[in-house]
């Protein structure tokens, strides 16, 4: 008899990912979200940058859609009415630099434990839960591992840190069967929001700048994870009972800022010119950009719009994200795009042939 | 030789002025137009200079502030003409964008988006 699977978040460009290799793997298959018209109630949908709702995909896949509120507790039971699952891959969240912590709060935080709540009472099999590598902040030693500490440098990421610690208690002291992944920024086709920012910024700025640092110890890296390698993993996850009560960081092998970028510029066509800088002077002028980016965001906010970079994503810029994802390799699992630039070749690919990228 | 002390300044204008004009307007429709515009303004511009070589008035009299040049460091400045144009040109391609759908470097420092949206290629 086929496994059966809940997956939150199904209609956004993680869920419907989750949802198509569950098919392709056998599981029947249980899909929630919000319903349409919901969605713009959480998330600001103001210009071409932010998440999509991808509900006729789901329908093409013959999936069984349940819609519910993971803040509103009393819109979940049906979503356990006569079912029972082998595992629930808990993919929704707000992930939206630009909300508020309010929202981030009652959609990340309490709607993980209404969803854990509702499972634990439905004796569920394993709960597999999207954290994310932004939990750990800026690495000290880097490469960052699993068992470094919390630091969260915006708001999303402190939500997510505390969405974690509400599932982890929920796992220690009512045995929920929890496996946490911890993605780094995440790509792939249908993914309108985050790494995709990137390159639309650099399309939309039309020409590059490609900065190296000197002393080379300062060379900032960039994780990130192909999405097909990110549910791949989950799936895998799910299935191994020595991965209950662990985290897992999920991401390509991580390479440097400067070598994706020359490859970034070379893949979208765009002509760019070397500066190398020295470390002291580069933080010097990348915190006035910053502090420039956050009185854009400001003045946005106040004018009713988005800003064309949210200020999350400039700290990429200038602190070191560089995690390991040795824990997931040594546990079996083998990534189909080891390397981000293969993904993200095909992936430009994908979105110049929808008119997302030129 | 004779020549303008403005020529540099107004050759980098003009490679200002018709790269923007080029990439907000011309260049889906006239991919050629700025190749084509950047060589006849250094032809008028050389020419000029040739004139200047045989002692002519540069600009035909219209202009003050001529200077005398002589030798290699005349021909080195009027070899120099094209350089200027380029500079200017790429200078603005890189500050406000190279097609209508880009905005260049100041594009992210500004709120209101004014570019024209992404097309896919078959499209445009």
């Amino acid at each position: 008899m086929a496994k059966r699977a809940l997956v939150t978040g199904a209609c956004g460009f993680t869920g419907t990912h989750m949802v198509e290799h569950l098919k392709q793997a056998g599981w029947d298959v249980t899909g929630t979200d919000l319903e349409k018209g919901a969605h713009g109630v959480y998330y600001c949908e103001a210009g071409d940058l932010h998440p999509e709702y991808y509900s006729d995909f789901l329908r093409n896949l013959g999936v069984e859609f349940v819609p519910a509120d993971l803040t509103k507790p009393e819109t979940l039971p049906p979503l356990f009415a006569g079912r029972t699952y082998d595992a629930i891959f808990h993919v929704a969240s707000l992930y939206d630099y630009f909300a508020t912590w309010d929202v981030l709060q009652q959609v990340n935080v309490e709607g993980a434990r209404n969803l854990a709540t509702e499972a634990l009472k439905a004796g569920v099999g394993r709960f597999v839960h999207w954290s994310t590598d932004g939990v750990y902040g800026e690495i000290k030693n880097p490469p960052g591992t699993e068992d470094d500490p919390y630091d969260p440098p915006n708001l999303y990421s402190k939500s997510k840190v505390e969405q974690e610690k509400v599932l982890w208690d929920l796992h220690q002291r009512e045995k929920l069967p929890l496996t946490v992944v911890r993605p780094a920024p995440i790509y792939g086709p249908r993914h309108r929001y985050g790494v995709y920012h990137i390159l639309y910024a650099l399309q939309k700025m039309g020409t590059g700048v490609l900065v190296t640092w000197y002393p080379k110890k300062h060379t900032l890296m960039f994780p990130s994870v192909h999405v097909r390698d990110l549910v791949g993993a989950a799936l895998f996850l799910a299935e191994k009972e020595e991965a209950v009560g662990q985290a897992y960081n999920v991401l390509s092998d991580t390479i440097t800022q400067p070598d994706l970028m020359a490859f970034l510029y070379e893949a979208l066509g765009l002509p760019y010119v070397r500066l190398p800088v020295w470390w002291p002077a580069y933080k010097y002028f990348a915190e006035i950009g910053l502090n420039i980016v956050k009185g854009l965001d400001a003045k946005a906010r106040r004018q009713g719009l988005r800003p064309k970079i949210d200020v999350p994503m400039v700290e990429y810029i200038t602190h070191q994200y560089w995690f390991s994802n040795q824990k997931l390799k040594n546990a079996g699992f083998q990534l189909a795009y080891p390397d981000p630039r293969k993904g993200l070749w095909e992936y430009i690919a994908w979105c110049r042939e929808r008119g997302w990228l030129e | 030789m004779n020549v303008w002390v403005w020529d540099i300044p107004v050759l980098f204008l003009l490679g200002v002025v018709l790269a923007r004009l080029y990439a907000k307007w011309l260049v889906v429709k006239h991919p050629d137009f700025f190749s084509h515009a950047g060589a006849i303004v250094v032809a008028v511009f050389w020419l000029n200079v040739l004139a200047g070589a045989f002692g002519a008035r540069p600009w035909c009299g219209a202009v003050h502030a001529v200077r005398h040049i002589s030798g290699w460091l005349g021909l080195f400045l009027a070899l120099s003409y094209p350089l200027w144009f380029q500079f200017a040109a790429e200078r603005t391609f890189a500050l406000l964008g190279r097609r209508p759908t880009q905005g260049g470097f100041l594009w992210p420092f500004t709120v209101k988006d004014r570019t024209k949206p992404f097309q896919p290629p078959w499209k445009t």
